[in-house]
């Protein structure tokens, strides 16, 4: 075992795992960005409003992931839109998360009894400073360890982003073992970055756990 | 109390519906209605509350008392019927963040306290009004605890609803409630999750509102509470107001069939 391939190419993983962080860390954001509203979205009496989330579930969870990346970077060219790579990569990764988010965030929704929406509307709360205030807040506590462990998972997927041409930490080590043959010392290097960046996920995910406990 | 002080309590003016009534009518139902799929849970219930009366709703459970008391503050909507608070006639069908102003001035107690688990009992009080009427954080604050020393829980302030007593937490929710200086409190069998122990405290706390002035409209199963405190008794049953007048002759005279049974429950 040697590991001077490792720190003969420091800036290359360094390189791929700054692109990686990058892009899991946007798709974290902008996945539990868009699937807040739509689960509120998805259980509104309006059907004008579930029935567009409904549907958003449905296709984000029921295609592969790769397919939609792949759709983002080769499909919509179809229809005018050329997109670089890593906003593709992010664009794909973020449809697929986001379903899955929305289902944990409308689990921990409806695990607040329905007397906290009664207690607030009876105190002539607005609906969306209700949420804000005083059921989101109570929902965390069912939505963070499931939300978390997910984006663990967008943070590993987004080695799928190699296959649109973004040069991330998978893709790049990959490359390097094609001409060094050292696949065990940088395959190790590799895990080990992708164990500190969703060790710092899982710290926040504790932290959050910690600040929402009551009761 | 800061509502006794506050000028819109007192009868300072008629309203138009006060008409020929002795007192002003501070909020009234007039034939309300409701519906769940094919069962009529309100058939054509009306009250008028006077300002500063106690009118307590009794009956057997089902009968339809806490379902009336949702539809006086539009927790739940009515299909029919008409609302009106201090002779203003409210629009039952507007959008819900419309009827949002209209609940301020109704008060509301749960049997379920629903105080925020999340938030201290300080907190709980002072939420609503900073949202709501956008009051200043000392102030909130300030108003909240001449609350708290009305509900006799000053030394609570910090405590979470977990730490407290089911008295503690319902006299809690009286001050949450009185925070947003309602001109009616609804109570909704506030006493009945408490031991027999506790109700006395929140009775007592109910009874000093009263004392004040408040209008209040009351469910609840304490007849010793009903016959000292209530200006006027409602019995409720299947989703109908059978018999109403005042607490001695309600409770003692029963005049139809359903009212006498149910006395002779309770009674035992």
């Amino acid at each position: 075992m040697n590991f001077d391939v490792v720190f003969d190419n420091l800036d290359l993983f360094w390189r791929g795992a700054v692109s990686t962080f990058t892009i899991a860390f946007v798709t974290s954001v902008l996945s539990v960005a868009a699937a807040l509203p739509l689960a509120v979205m998805r259980d509104m009496r309006s059907p004008f409003l579930s029935w567009p989330a409904a549907a958003f579930s449905w296709v984000s969870r029921a295609t592969p992931a790769l397919a939609l990346l792949f759709f983002a970077y080769y499909g919509l060219p179809g229809i005018g839109i050329y997109l670089a790579p890593v906003p593709a990569a992010i664009l794909g990764l973020s449809l697929s998360a986001a379903g899955y988010n929305m289902e944990f965030i409308r689990a921990g929704l409806q695990a607040v009894p329905r007397t906290q929406y009664d207690a607030a509307r009876a105190l002539g709360i607005p609906y969306r400073a209700a949420l804000r205030r005083i059921i989101i807040p109570q929902a965390m506590r069912v939505i963070v360890p499931p939300l978390a462990s997910n984006l663990t998972l967008v943070i590993k997927g987004s080695a799928l982003a190699s296959l649109v041409a973004v040069s991330e930490l998978t893709g790049e080590a990959m490359a390097l073992i094609s001409f060094t043959y050292k696949p065990f010392e940088i395959l190790i290097t590799v895990a080990a970055i992708y164990l500190a960046i969703n060790s710092a996920l899982i710290s926040f995910q504790h932290y959050l756990e910690r600040r929402f406990r009551f009761g | 109390m800061s509502q006794g002080a506050d000028p819109r309590s007192p009868a300072h003016e008629d309203s138009p519906s006060a008409g020929a009534m002795p007192t002003r009518v501070m909020v009234e139902a007039r034939a309300i209605v409701k519906r769940f799929g094919s069962n009529t849970i309100l058939d054509g219930v009306s009250l008028a509350a006077t300002s500063g009366s106690v009118t307590a709703i009794i009956g057997a459970s089902g009968s339809g008392k806490s379902t009336f008391l949702r539809c006086v503050n539009l927790l739940i909507r009515p299909d029919a019927g008409e609302l009106f608070l201090d002779g203003q006639r409210i629009d039952t069908d507007r959008r819900e963040r419309d009827l949002l102003r209209y609940r301020c001035e109704i008060g509301m107690v749960f049997q379920s306290y629903n105080l925020f688990p999340h938030m201290s009992a300080l907190q709980n009080i002072i939420e609503a009004p900073m949202i709501v009427h956008r009051v200043s954080r000392a102030e909130a604050v300030e108003r909240a605890m001449g609350l708290l020393d009305k509900v006799r829980l000053r030394h609570r302030a910090e405590a979470y609803p977990h730490q407290l007593s089911g008295g503690e937490q319902q006299r809690v929710a009286i001050a949450r409630a009185l925070a947003m200086r309602p001109r009616v409190m609804l109570f909704d069998e506030v006493t009945s999750a408490l031991d027999p122990e506790l109700k006395g405290e929140v009775l007592a706390t109910m009874r000093d509102l009263a004392a004040d002035g408040m209008t209040m409209i009351v469910v609840s199963h304490e007849m010793s509470f009903v016959r000292q405190v209530a200006s006027e008794v409602l019995f409720m049953s299947g989703g109908r107001i059978i018999e109403r007048g005042a607490p001695d002759s309600i409770l003692d005279r029963p005049q139809s069939p359903e009212l006498s049974a149910f006395v002779a429950r309770i009674m035992d």
